[in-house]
């Protein structure tokens, strides 16, 4: 890929981004509630409620609005949170090593899960090893994280007592909730890495490649899993950008402290600032993974042209 | 096709990192001279002006010293000042003895004076301004003095300076923080996480630490393992007599004031008739409901006032369940089975208020009342009651000390925007009846004008009330001399102690 296409990825991706604050901004105008309420309780004056909304820019016209929204998003400055009164990036920024933590953890265990999983049953196509890898895939993909995350907590800090319940006050803290999200991941991920390697190794060039002599290990790992990455590839950098955004269910039940909780308690509080600020890291995220995404799958993958 | 892969040469450095992960399963003992505390939601802040959250109005009530407090019949009580009454538009205040900051600097009149004034300033936009809106000064006279005069009489004044003090040097700076200097039992050990909040007794030293478990089974666990030594409040029925059953756990009740009850619309629709609104009071059976869906943790509310409040009524008379008088109501109105009355009823999506909505159905089903349930998330529900866009909803009131309550509640100048008559209950008998008992020149005929108010309420149901929910105290086996009061205040950690020798948490 040129320096050019370099570009015009870079350019749509900020397009997109731009496209995401400001649906994020036009959203947060439609929710119900108002801000003021929330901030100054019921005993408020009709006089202190207005000149609050003229502080806080509320009376200004929606085009003015959107100005000062795009203003502060451009030189830093994302507001303060009407609860705390701390800066928004100061806020969001606190959060998210938890919420990089746990992402990266859950990544780490849904590729050791979903790797061995999907060759065992690449390899042994309609047999009973790709029965039962299908089955277990079925059972991780289907069982959503509020149950999967209580039921690894009675199984492994309940009964066995190998990890703690829940929280962040201790190193193994991270390892039942990664796991929770890597689960369902790696269902999904085994799957995909099972077609592509089923496709793959029919392919002549394995063939060929043991034809040279290269044993069956050594042409599976060069040729056959380099070639399956690709679409495994996509479909990982979905899920990261989905995990990074914050897994609001799984740190709710295990009281981890990133970026969905950080969106919940926004939305209880009605802190509409901090909750503009959570969404567009999350959707920001999301993007920014998925180019990186397509951008690794060209380096993986020289064929694919992005000039067309 | 080169034969070295960039994706595959990641494998190493991905193995290392689940070793380092793996490893880390083992390191979970936590330090065990931390009493630790489960806490439902995070604190907002750990500023007194803007606490108005449960958790961050209990923290900063550990960490600020306030002028006045309450007794156990929540009459305003010395904390920090005494008080005299010049006349009811104006108050003096002493310090009472020598008090200190946590930096060791003496709180003086002027702390009180600036603390106040700051909360009375627009730009900091505090939730309490509107309570102290009629002070029209606030004055030092000397280290140890404050004047405070007042645009209306308030016989009840002293029992609103209950915020905590803040440093008055500290607040001349502009810019708002989440914590100040405090003065109280307890100071910040650590920069303020609202997830993790580091306390130290000051007295001994004890670390007291706040932690976040959003998930009530998740709460309940970490305490049956050992990783939370206690949790207040905040627990279904059933996970509190699951953990009461588990060794070492012990599981105590204790009466709270948190008042719930069924608002109507009194400004339009079918609930504007008194008869409607009885209809409905008859056909709730509020036994069953606190003996069923509470499991007995709640007791049953007969007017805002907990008994024991000193404006509370201590006999009341009780609302009956009686289904019959519910259809011959409803019959008089017209209703039957053929032309049933429908009502809708809004309630937030909290999963035990949605259960308890469903009960209430059942109930007024049993007269002929069709209920129509609409759940909605907490901004929509409340926005949607302050809009007076409802028949009937269901809500609390929590942390009622001051019958000032009425007046916010149930005055007809208090329909909202500017106060909390939410129904738009009008009646020109409660308001003379308010003001009469704000105007009583002591507290005995103070309490006779609030018991005429609340006897007055029995009548119009505007309200029909329903319970007051107890405190539940959950506590693992290291902790000793634990205990709470009506308000589920944290106060009883000044006492509290860990029974380090007999009880070793060992989580791992």
């Amino acid at each position: 890929m040129g320096v050019v296409q370099l570009a015009a990825r870079l350019f749509a991706m900020l397009v997109t981004l731009f496209g995401v604050s400001l649906l994020v901004f036009l959203m947060m105008q439609a929710i119900p509630g108002d801000p003021v309420d929330a901030m100054l309780g019921e005993q408020a004056s009709g006089a202190d409620r207005t000149a609050l909304r003229a502080a806080l820019g509320l009376d200004a016209s929606l085009p003015e609005q959107l100005r000062r929204y795009y203003g502060g998003l451009l030189v830093g400055d994302w507001g303060l949170s009407l609860q705390t009164q701390e800066p928004i990036l100061g806020t969001l920024a606190a959060r998210a090593p938890g919420t990089l933590l746990l992402a990266g953890n859950a990544l780490v265990f849904a590729l050791l899960l979903a790797l061995p999983l999907g060759i065992w049953s690449a390899l042994r196509p309609g047999r009973v090893p790709d029965h039962f890898a299908g089955l277990v895939a079925l059972i991780g993909g289907a069982v959503p994280g509020f149950i999967l995350g209580p039921v690894l907590i009675v199984v492994f800090a309940v009964w066995l007592g190998w990890a703690p319940v829940g929280g962040a006050d201790s190193h193994g803290s991270v390892v039942l909730p990664a796991l929770t999200l890597a689960i369902g991941m790696a269902a999904i991920l085994s799957r995909q890495l099972r077609a592509a390697l089923l496709e793959v190794l029919a392919e002549p060039f394995m063939r060929a490649a043991r034809a040279r002599g290269l044993g069956f290990a050594a042409a599976l790992w060069r040729h056959g899993l380099r070639n399956a990455a690709i679409p495994v590839l996509t479909v990982l950098g979905m899920q990261l950008g989905a995990l990074l955004g914050g897994a609001v269910i799984t740190e709710t039940v295990f009281a981890w402290p990133g970026l969905g909780t950080l969106t919940v308690e926004a939305i209880e509080r009605r802190d509409y600032p901090l909750l503009q600020g959570c969404v567009l890291v999350i959707s920001a995220a999301y993007v920014v993974v998925n180019r990186l995404t397509d951008l690794l799958t060209a380096w993986c993958d020289p064929r694919i042209d992005w000039s067309r | 096709m080169s034969n070295r892969s960039p994706c595959s040469n990641r494998g190493a450095e991905l193995l290392s990192l689940l070793l380092l992960v793996s490893l880390l399963i083992g390191c979970a003992e936590q330090p065990d001279a931390v009493l630790r505390v489960g806490l439902s939601s995070a604190p907002a802040t750990l500023d007194p002006r803007h606490a108005t959250d449960a958790a961050a109005a209990r923290l900063c009530r550990l960490l600020y010293a306030s002028p006045v407090d309450f007794d156990a019949a929540f009459r305003p009580q010395p904390a920090l000042m005494t008080w005299e009454m010049h006349a009811p538009e104006h108050y003096v205040f002493r310090l009472r003895g020598e008090a200190f900051f946590h930096d060791g600097t003496p709180i003086r009149a002027e702390d009180v004076a600036a603390t106040y004034r700051s909360v009375l300033d627009p730009a900091q936009a505090s939730p309490f301004r509107g309570a102290l809106a009629h002070i029209i000064s606030l004055e030092a006279t000397s280290p140890k003095t404050l004047e405070v005069r007042l645009s209306r009489p308030d016989p009840l004044f002293p029992g609103l300076l209950t915020l905590g003090v803040l440093p008055a040097r500290e607040l001349e700076q502009a810019r708002r923080t989440s914590a100040y200097t405090g003065s109280g039992g307890f100071r910040l050990a650590a920069e303020f996480n609202p997830q993790h909040v580091q306390l130290v007794r000051q007295v001994d030293g004890q670390r007291v630490d706040f932690l976040v478990v959003p998930n009530e089974t998740t709460r309940a666990l970490k305490v049956s393992r050992g990783e939370l030594d206690l949790v207040q409040g905040g627990m279904s029925p059933e996970l509190t007599a699951w953990l009461s059953r588990q060794p070492g756990i012990t599981v105590r009740r204790v009466k709270g004031t948190v008042y719930t009850y069924l608002g109507f619309n009194l400004h339009s629709g079918p609930t504007r008739d008194l008869r409607v609104r009885q209809a409905i009071a008859h056909a709730i059976d509020r036994d069953a409901l606190v003996r069923h869906a509470f499991k007995a943790q709640a007791r049953l509310a007969d007017g805002v006032l907990v008994p024991e409040h000193w404006a509370g009524v201590p006999d009341p008379e009780r609302l009956r369940h009686d289904p019959a008088r519910s259809r011959s109501l409803l019959s008089e109105l017209g209703y039957g089975p053929a032309d049933p009355l429908e009502l809708t009823y809004k309630t937030s999506n909290d999963f035990f208020r949605r259960r308890i909505a469903t009960i209430l159905q059942d109930q007024l089903a049993a007269v002929g009342i069709r209920l129509e349930i609409r759940s909605h998330d907490w901004g929509t529900f409340f926005g949607d009651i302050r809009r007076g866009d409802f028949q009937v909803y269901a809500l609390s009131w929590v942390g009622l000390q001051l019958p000032d309550i009425f007046r916010q509640a149930f005055h007809s100048a208090s329909v909202p925007p500017t106060g909390a008559n939410r129904g738009r209950y009008a009646s020109a008998e409660m308001d003379a009846l308010i003001e009469q008992a704000e105007r009583a020149p002591d507290e005995a005929a103070r309490a006779a004008g609030y018991r005429a108010v609340q006897r007055l309420l029995g009548r119009d149901l505007p309200y029909v009330s329903l319970w007051f929910e107890d405190i539940v105290v959950v506590q693992g086996a290291r902790v000793v001399g634990y205990d709470t009061n009506l308000n589920g205040h944290y106060d009883g950690l000044l006492e509290t102690r860990l029974a380090l020798d007999e009880h070793r948490a060992a989580p791992h």
